[in-house]
């Protein structure tokens, strides 16, 4: 998959920002990741390409990182907290909730393609534990009730809403 | 400012050039301070924290590698402190190191393991489960990584940066989790990727041919030299019970620096191949026949006879090849001179290397480097580092050549001028030098290159005329500039031409051909016109030395060269051919002459480790010799160093050491003079008697480093230069004909070694996309090259490093004759390309 013409004008436009081109390399794989839904290949070289730099530096850069992801995900990914704070709060039976109800282990994806679960350390929302975020939007107080909710309402969108990559969730 | 500082260690004053980290001022006064990352031939990293040291007035342990020396320091390796962190480090390193030194390749020669031991605790507190990592993983052809064994020590990632400056390893993830890797789906593709295997403290990257062979005190080793490409680096061979099984890199500065590219590292493969010639054969009732030395001897005297008494000594002929060390060489000029015959080269269509005016050293530390017609990373490789190491420390490189090479992204400037009229842009810059300030030629130059104006030149060679004129004034205006021709320049007018304008510019040479020890066989005299030490055969002084040396009188006539060698033969002037080492019939530029000369000759011997095309066909007697390896011999290298390669082990079979067979060839022979050595440091010490450049050169039998230097004027050939001849075009094809040797799959006997043949190119040839796309060729599809003497059927690579309007084909793969294409020095030789179709099966 090429990279569009937007994520290159919005990487040069970036390298711009710095006196060593190196220095873009974060923004750079998450635009990269933003593009791809998750880092290959053909994106350290893009990326190495635009910096000047060797593929194989900036693969292990982002290898570092996890919110660089190296898989690809579902459609939402749902990573759930299981830090101090959430697991006190019951994070470990929702996270089993969660299991059952899309029939996934953690790091796995669901059949459909729609849902992709993992866990992830403190997500810093500690006061309103139990929490998980789904692609870029955090869930907060949650019941098993609630979970069901949600993924009644992540269904009901990725039904209707075409191919809107990020979940919006408006509930 | 002062250049030596004075320390205390250990109570010790030690006083060093300023500039010298702790720890090796350490180790200059013999106090050993444990590292793994250290390496002297790296920069300090100071990741594995076991050097950390006391010093005085500092708070804290400080890496040992990475603190510089200060006057009046006071350091304390030895300390309640220090022993602490070394036994810490330790603990926690072996905490997930596997242990498995039983079955580690590197146990006997591990640095964590001599540490361990040394420095360590006896017990260890860990109880919990080992992380577990990759194991055996195949990071590429030559080597293969276990993350688990791995130190992190970053030693490999580091000389890929720093060395090679090709980032193909990296640290990946992070924490207790960080391990050693290429990029995901990415092999570990370079020519000097063994380097890492010797770099490794630990067994974490061990050698892929080497694996599981040996244990490292079972080995014996010996300090020898590569015997694979001009470079001749200086190795250690490593084996037992009469098998090489390992070579590795030896620490040489004024050479390859202790690194070895892949080839010389997986190369020696070929002493254990089954094809290897194990006796001598004759040929009986057309078949060749195993036989005894006896009979092979007396067949080769008996056949030798018969032609001598019936056409006398010039109806023989010698042919040896750049891949003879300098004893056989030797002997052969002496024994073709002894018999009265000057019929001796080696030069099958290519130029004989002049005597370098730069060492390595010097290529290493250049302002300029031009590089003209010669791809270091194919054909020298070891080069390829040096070169970018000049230009690392601010030196200028400009390349003269027909494709895109690796090391182009390093240039200033890059030429590519037509096939063809390299010569000229040559004599465009003397002319220009002549032009700028007149005078500056010397009178018979100058009409050399009269006719020669910047215009014109631009117009024959294509190549811009500011840009010729900008390579003009960086060779005049550096005291440090090198010239160094390669594989590329194939004739005597060039290399005529480009001494002249080394001395023209003050710029010194450095030359190289597709040939091993090229150098060192032109300097043993196996030359028609030359006699041993490049003298020319009218020098009275110098043949009157020779005579008494060799206690017989010497045949003065000028001989014949191979060029000029087969019409002869074809004709029966020549009837009788001994060839050592060559192949004609795939290696001469004109295949179909050599093979009809060839068949009209009366008598052919040879010697060589397999049974080569022209032995199968057209041989009376081979010879089985011996392979590096299992043979003792000297090697003069592209800048004139000499080496002393060793054997290992015994020749297989009934071989012989190549030296030692021209002797026994040449007591059977009856040839004038005594043939008596005890070995090949004999013939060498009468080689230092023989050729004054090599007086002294003795030394490098018991490790000592010789350069056999020259005086000026025979850098340069007799002959002043000549105005370049316009280019003889051959051929009915419409693209230009280039070749030339790649790295692996070059040589006669490392295509042998199973280490080389797996990473030898499909047969290919190169071909620019757009003549591609007009031909109908797509990449990777099968094609055919048809040139003077026939066609090759070859795999295309579509590639824009091949100058549009040229196709480039190896000079050297296995099982084609690539010289049926024609290729020849100063011939443009146009080939006819077109894909075949697939055949359906």
């Amino acid at each position: 998959m090429p990279f569009s013409e937007a994520a290159q004008r919005e990487l040069q436009e970036i390298i711009q920002r710095y006196p060593d081109k190196r220095s873009a390399m974060l923004p750079a794989l998450a635009i990269a990741q933003r593009e791809q839904g998750y880092l290959t290949p053909e994106a350290y070289r893009w990326v190495a390409e635009a910096l000047d730099t060797s593929p194989t530096w900036v693969a292990s850069v982002a290898s570092f990182y996890t919110m660089l992801r190296k898989e690809p995900a579902g459609r939402y990914l749902i990573q759930v907290c299981t830090n101090l704070s959430c697991s006190l709060l019951g994070a470990k039976p929702l996270l089993d909730h969660l299991r059952q109800r899309l029939g996934i282990d953690v790091g796995e994806t669901t059949p459909d393609g729609l849902f992709t679960l993992t866990t992830v350390e403190c997500l810093g929302s500690c006061a309103t534990a139990p929490v998980m975020q789904v692609n870029d939007r955090y869930y907060e107080q949650l019941t098993p009730e609630r979970i069901d909710e949600i993924l009644a309402g992540l269904r009901r969108e990725a039904g209707t809403c075409g191919d809107d990559r990020t979940a919006e969730g408006h509930s | 400012m002062d250049q030596s500082v004075t320390l205390k260690i250990d109570g010790r004053d030690v006083t060093v050039p300023a500039g010298t980290t702790v720890l090796e001022a350490a180790r200059m006064a013999g106090i050993e301070i444990p590292s793994l990352c250290n390496h002297a031939r790296l920069l300090p990293a100071g990741l594995c924290r076991l050097c950390l040291v006391e010093i005085e007035k500092v708070r804290g342990l400080q890496p040992a590698c990475a603190s510089i020396v200060r006057e009046g320091m006071v350091v304390h390796t030895d300390t309640p402190a220090v022993q602490h962190n070394r036994r810490m480090v330790l603990e926690l390193l072996c905490t997930n190191h596997p242990l498995d030194c039983p079955v580690c390749d590197a146990a006997g020669d591990c640095r964590l393991q001599d540490y361990v031991f040394r420095y360590g605790r006896t017990t260890s507190r860990f109880v919990e489960e080992k992380r577990r990592k990759g194991k055996a993983i195949r990071l590429g052809p030559a080597v293969i990584l276990d993350q688990e064994r791995c130190v992190l020590c970053q030693r490999c990632v580091r000389f890929c940066e720093e060395v090679l400056d090709d980032r193909q390893l990296a640290v990946f993830q992070r924490g207790a989790s960080s391990r050693i890797s290429t990029m995901p789906g990415a092999v570990f593709d370079s020519r000097f990727s063994g380097n890492v295997v010797d770099l490794c403290p630990v067994g974490a990257l061990t050698d892929r041919t080497f694996r599981f062979k040996a244990r490292n005190w079972e080995l014996t080793g010996l300090p020898s030299v590569c015997a694979l490409c001009p470079v001749g680096c200086r190795m250690t061979e490593e084996g037992r019970e009469g098998r090489l099984l390992r070579v590795r890199g030896r620490e040489a500065p004024e050479v390859n620096d202790g690194w070895l590219c892949d080839l010389g590292r997986t190369g020696y493969g070929f002493t254990e191949h089954p094809n290897r010639l194990r006796h001598p054969l004759v040929r009986r009732d057309g078949h060749l026949e195993p036989a005894s030395w006896d009979e092979a001897l007396t067949a080769l005297a008996r056949g030798f006879g018969a032609v001598i008494e019936k056409a006398g000594p010039r109806a023989v002929a010698v042919l040896g090849s750049p891949r003879l060390t300098n004893e056989t060489a030797y002997l052969l000029t002496r024994l073709a001179r002894a018999l009265g015959t000057g019929n001796v080269d080696y030069r099958l269509g290519t130029a004989a290397p002049a005597p370098a005016q730069a060492t390595l050293s010097d290529l290493r530390q250049a302002e300029v480097i031009l590089l003209f017609q010669g791809d270091p990373s194919e054909e020298a490789p070891i080069l390829e580092l040096w070169v970018k190491q000049a230009v690392k420390r601010g030196g200028r490189l400009y390349i003269v050549h027909p494709r895109t090479l690796a090391l182009e992204r390093y240039a200033t400037g890059a030429y590519r001028p037509r096939p063809g009229s390299e010569a000229v842009l040559i004599a465009g810059i003397l002319s220009m030098l002549e032009q700028g300030k007149p005078g500056s030629l010397p009178l018979e130059w100058r009409e050399a290159v009269s006719g020669l104006g910047p215009t014109q030149v631009a117009s024959l060679t294509g190549c811009d005329r500011e840009a010729i004129r900008l390579l003009a004034e960086a060779l005049v205006g550096s005291p440090r500039a090198i010239i160094a021709y390669g594989a590329g320049l194939r004739d005597e007018q060039t290399l005529a031409l480009v001494a002249a304008l080394a001395k023209a510019t003050g710029a010194r040479l450095l030359g190289w051909d597709g040939g091993p020890n090229s150098r060192g066989v032109a300097d043993m005299g196996l030359l028609p016109d030359r006699l041993p030490g490049r003298a020319p055969l009218a020098d009275a002084a110098a043949t009157a030395a020779l005579e008494r040396l060799w206690q017989a009188p010497l045949s003065c006539q000028p001989g014949l060269s191979a060029t000029e060698l087969w019409p002869e033969m074809r004709r029966g002037e020549v009837r009788a051919l001994y060839v050592a080492g060559a192949d004609p019939v795939t290696q001469a530029p004109n295949p179909q002459l050599v093979e009809e000369a060839l068949a009209h000759a009366t008598f052919v011997a040879m010697q060589e480790a397999f049974l080569t095309p022209t032995a199968e066909r057209f041989a009376h007697v081979v010879l089985p010799a011996a392979v590096p390896g299992e043979e003792d011999g000297s090697l003069t290298n592209l800048a004139g160093g000499v080496g002393w390669q060793r054997a290992l082990i015994a020749p297989l079979g009934e071989a012989r050491p190549s030296w030692r067979i021209v002797a026994d060839v040449a007591k059977a022979l009856a040839a004038p003079g005594a043939w008596e050595y005890a070995d090949a440091a004999q013939v060498l010490a009468e080689i230092a008697q023989a050729i004054p450049a090599y007086a002294g050169v003795e030394v490098v039998t018991t490790g000592g480093y010789f350069d056999a230097r020259y005086e000026y004027e025979y850098a340069l050939t007799d002959q002043p230069p000549a105005a370049p001849a316009p280019a003889r075009v051959a051929g009915t094809g419409d693209l230009a004909l280039t070749t030339g040797p790649v790295l692996f799959d070059r040589d006669i006997m490392a295509r042998h070694a199973p280490g080389v043949v797996g990473r030898a190119a499909e047969a290919f040839a190169a071909i620019h996309p757009e003549d591609a796309e007009r031909l109908g060729i797509t990449d990777g599809a099968p094609i055919e090259v048809r040139g003077l003497f026939g066609a090759l059927t070859l795999k295309a690579r579509v590639s824009g490093a091949c100058a549009q309007g040229t196709v480039f084909v190896p000079e050297e793969l296995s099982e084609l004759s690539v010289n049926r294409l024609g290729a020849q020095p100063g011939v443009v030789v146009m080939v006819e390309v077109k894909p075949l179709a697939v055949r359906p099966d």
